[in-house]
């Protein structure tokens, strides 16, 4: 039993933004993807590591209220993207993407997306459910 | 988390259960070096010591995204945690069973000292109790009735040092006429 939930938003269409971005990866991120999900539930403190070394990333500014977890692969960056809730040991999956260069996105504006998204959930719109990994 | 059934699921996908075994080395391996050190409330620095290691290379062994760690490294690190470290191919349901049931409690190993103690604490403890079901004839007052502190002092009371210079004592303990031999840790005094 490891110390966090990760959970994954429903839209009201009943659409998952983040098993629909899994489902595009290669076979090779998915399994990083999968093991840094594990990793991460068995760490307790995500902040016992020096800052440079984090997995997750929480966004300011344009994006504030998102939080993006830090996975590499080789030399691709892959950011699935949610809602982090420390209180509660959650992390709430809203999207993810692949940066491109230093503001481009694959798919592009899913930063901004998974913020609208963000929006919804706040709203009561649409559901969270278990995250299996 | 995932059960079973799902990940065999995914790794019935050949790239996937390729890169799957891949990443849960890479990553797991150093997962489990943090883990066992921070059980032990252990520093890098010490691990260090404990394995002819320098720190350096102890936090590079725990950096999941380092993916170099060398089998001579964690043979080290083996060591110095004094625990020994399998590598051998397993089939993918192995894998799959020790994935799913991996914790912070699955992943504790305990060092060979701490087994040896857990070992010989059982061998007196199964001795105890032997020689109160042996004894248990002579109470007919309570019926069925195990005297488990009446053994403990019998057995107290038959430990010699053992000759072997390790500091261990070696017990001999009668029972319904033959001799049980157990040897349990000590300082002889």
């Amino acid at each position: 039993m490891g110390f966090w939930k990760f959970k994954d938003y429903v839209t009201e269409q009943h659409r998952s933004p983040l098993l629909e971005w899994y489902g595009t990866l290669e076979e090779g991120v998915q399994a990083e993807f999968d093991l840094l999900l594990k990793n991460l539930d068995e760490t307790e403190d995500w902040d016992e590591v020096k800052p440079r070394k984090r997995k997750y990333k929480e966004l300011s500014r344009r994006h504030e209220g998102l939080c993006e977890l830090l996975l590499k692969v080789g030399k691709r960056k892959f950011r699935p993207l949610g809602i982090l809730r420390r209180e509660t040991r959650e992390f709430i999956f809203l999207g993810g993407a692949e940066k491109i260069g230093q503001d481009a996105t694959d798919p592009e504006g899913a930063f901004d997306e998974a913020l609208r998204l963000k929006g919804k959930f706040e709203e009561g719109r649409g559901e969270v459910r278990d995250y299996y990994y | 988390m995932i059960t079973t059934t799902e990940l065999w699921q995914k790794l019935s996908n050949k790239k996937y259960r390729a890169a799957f075994a891949r990443t849960q080395f890479k990553r797991l391996v150093p997962l489990q070096i943090q883990t066992l050190r921070k059980q032990r409330f252990w520093s890098q620095e010490f691990l260090a010591e404990q394995a002819n290691l320098t720190q350096g290379v102890i936090s590079r062994a725990e950096d999941q995204d380092y993916g170099n760690l060398t089998v001579n490294t964690i043979l080290s690190i083996a060591e110095g945690f004094d625990v020994a470290f399998v590598g051998r191919f397993v089939p993918f349901s192995e894998l799959d069973r020790w994935y799913v049931n991996l914790s912070q409690e699955t992943m504790h190993v305990p060092s060979f000292d701490e087994e040896n103690a857990a070992m010989l604490g059982a061998e007196e403890r199964a001795n105890v109790i032997a020689i109160a079901q042996g004894n248990e004839q002579k109470d007919q007052r309570f019926g069925n009735v195990v005297d488990l502190n009446g053994a403990r002092k019998e057995l107290a009371g038959k430990a010699q040092p053992s000759s072997d210079g390790l500091g261990l004592y070696l017990l001999t303990a009668q029972r319904n006429g033959g001799s049980d031999n157990a040897a349990f840790g000590g300082t002889a005094s």
